[in-house]
């Protein structure tokens, strides 16, 4: 019997063309990484459910025409998946807060030096400052804070070379720092208010 | 070297989690109160709120059974990953269920076939 799981992306995808069962090894290998990037679109569970449902039903019906060269099978469905999100957000125009309590990770873990433990509320400011930023940029930082993506992939995604991605990085962490630094003081001046 | 190979490095550092950004600083003799110093800083803390979210469980099940649905394909690809012992333990319990089932029913035929010899007929009703 064929093991999906010993066979690449470019194997799975070939047989997928005509064979289900490699389909959902794809889906499989997938399915977390792509609802993970648009629940970081779009803020809420309920929308990444029906989008990333939308992703995969869009993959399997163009499958047959999807020719791998150039674009890997990864950066394609991340691709309908960025493009289903801005569609979403042009139809809607909606931004919803991230609710808090997803974000308590297994990274932010009780043996953390105590000076890098951050509040729920410079997390919930630091997520405010990446949703006023561009697009582009907001997409930049999941993938690769949330995916682990390299430059390279993340470049292959975006359609920019691996050091135009070094350079938006440059300048997406200036922006946000700059984002950062305003809404803390906003922060800071309604606190004191109160 | 420039601040956003610094910067890249040290994402990259970050992704893999073998990097501390003190070690950033000393290397490239960074003063802490830099503006690159805070820039490392904001991807460290990136690091630790931008973190995966878990994908309910139904969620993921239920769409790949939209998606490849349990067709006969699927349906003899399951039976040939049974073990024999499972095959067999199957082939067992709807053997045994198919006999109770056999058995129960004809009890029930039985009882149903005395209650009717000891019951009168309109016949002999007439005749008593």
């Amino acid at each position: 019997m064929m093991e999906y799981k010993e066979l690449d992306d470019a194997s799975l995808v070939v047989l997928a063309k005509t064979d289900k069962g490699a389909f959902g090894e794809l889906y499989e290998r997938y399915v977390s990484r792509i609802y993970n990037y648009i629940y970081y679109r779009t803020s809420n569970h309920h929308e990444a459910e029906d989008l990333t449902a939308k992703v995969f039903m869009r993959a399997m019906g163009h499958i047959r025409a999807y020719d791998e060269r150039g674009v890997p099978f990864s950066a394609w469905l991340y691709r309908i998946a960025h493009n289903l999100v801005a569609n979403w957000h042009r139809d809607r125009q909606r931004r919803k807060i991230i609710p808090l309590d997803d974000f308590m990770s297994k990274r932010l873990r009780s043996d953390m030096p105590e000076e890098e433990t951050e509040s729920k509320e410079e997390q919930r400011h630091l997520l405010d400052s990446i949703r006023r930023l561009p697009e582009d940029r907001q997409q930049l930082l999941i993938l690769k804070y949330v995916e682990r993506l390299s430059n390279a992939e993340i470049g292959k995604i975006m359609d920019r070379t691996e050091g135009a991605v070094k350079s938006l990085y440059y300048r997406t962490l200036s922006a946000l720092r700059e984002q950062f630094d305003i809404d803390e003081a906003k922060m800071e001046e309604t606190q004191d208010g109160s | 070297m420039d601040h956003k190979d610094i910067l890249a490095e040290y994402a990259d550092g970050l992704v893999k989690g073998n990097i501390r950004v003190e070690d950033v600083l000393e290397k490239y003799n960074i003063p802490p109160g830099s503006e690159l110093a805070a820039l490392l800083r904001m991807a460290a803390l990136l690091d630790r709120v931008l973190v995966q979210v878990d994908v309910p469980p139904e969620f993921v099940h239920q769409l790949r059974e939209e998606l490849l649905g349990t067709d006969v394909q699927t349906l003899v690809q399951r039976i040939r990953q049974l073990t024999t012992f499972q095959i067999a333990a199957g082939l067992g319990g709807i053997t045994f269920a198919a006999g109770v089932l056999w058995w129960a029913r004809r009890l029930n035929e039985d009882a149903r076939l005395r209650r009717g010899a000891e019951e009168p007929t309109p016949q002999s009703a007439l005749v008593s």
